[in-house]
């Protein structure tokens, strides 16, 4: 069975968030930079509340920031 | 790097250095057979002190950071010091530092009491038993690191 990542957009929507940076999500969202950092590379899987919180920062429905491929 | 992946390497240097200090200073002065000796008062001293400078050195200089973060940030901005702030991925991080940390010290332990049953004298028991706690640490800030650095 082929193995499934959780996949991302946020990179791509902070570039049309008016370049928000990852320290002003991570403020945002209540956690550090280095953890915006780890979602965005694909090296950290958030809890579906931060997920959700993230989502809520962009306007977007989840399905539209986070991707199960 | 963040500031709790800092304190990782704060914790095992001062683990790492606190340990080659007691294992160099107990062989200097007491000479090396002094692990399988049977002068459980002195062994029993000499653990106590290792365990009280473990947790100065650890603190002093977890201190020494957070103080140094703390300078580091700009008091004008309204936003929370990044030393205070722990999220949910060093949560995860940490708890699973602590079950590697638990795990070998359960095996450390468990090989302990073999070797007190197969005839060891307890100074050396002893020295088990805290060379497990120390090898536990150490394993899990090699955990964490790897973690922080890789991801999960």
């Amino acid at each position: 069975m082929r193995k499934r990542t959780l996949k991302n957009n946020i990179k791509t929507l902070r570039f049309f968030c008016s370049g928000m940076t990852q320290k002003d999500l991570a403020e945002k969202v209540g956690v550090t930079r280095q953890t915006i950092n780890a979602i965005e590379l694909g090296k950290y899987s958030p809890s579906l509340e931060l997920a959700f919180q993230i989502a809520e920062v962009f306007n977007k429905p989840l399905n539209d920031v986070f991707s199960y491929e | 790097m963040g500031d709790a992946e800092k304190k990782v390497y704060i914790s095992l240097a001062s683990v790492v250095v606190v340990t080659l200090a007691y294992g160099v200073v107990t062989t200097v002065i007491n000479g090396p057979g002094f692990f399988f000796s049977s002068d459980t008062a002195l062994a029993g001293k000499s653990i106590l002190l290792l365990m009280v400078a473990c947790v100065a050195v650890n603190m002093l200089l977890g201190n020494s950071l957070t103080i140094f973060s703390a300078l580091q940030h700009d008091p004008r901005s309204d936003t929370e010091c990044e030393a205070t702030l722990v999220d949910e991925r060093d949560k995860q991080i940490e708890l699973s530092g602590l079950q590697l940390s638990y795990l070998v010290f359960t095996l450390g332990f468990i090989a302990s009491m073999a070797a007190l049953w197969g005839g060891w004298p307890p100074v050396a028991v002893f020295h088990l038993i805290i060379l497990s706690l120390i090898v536990g640490e150490i394993a899990s800030c090699l955990i964490k690191i790897v973690k922080y650095r890789r991801g999960f």
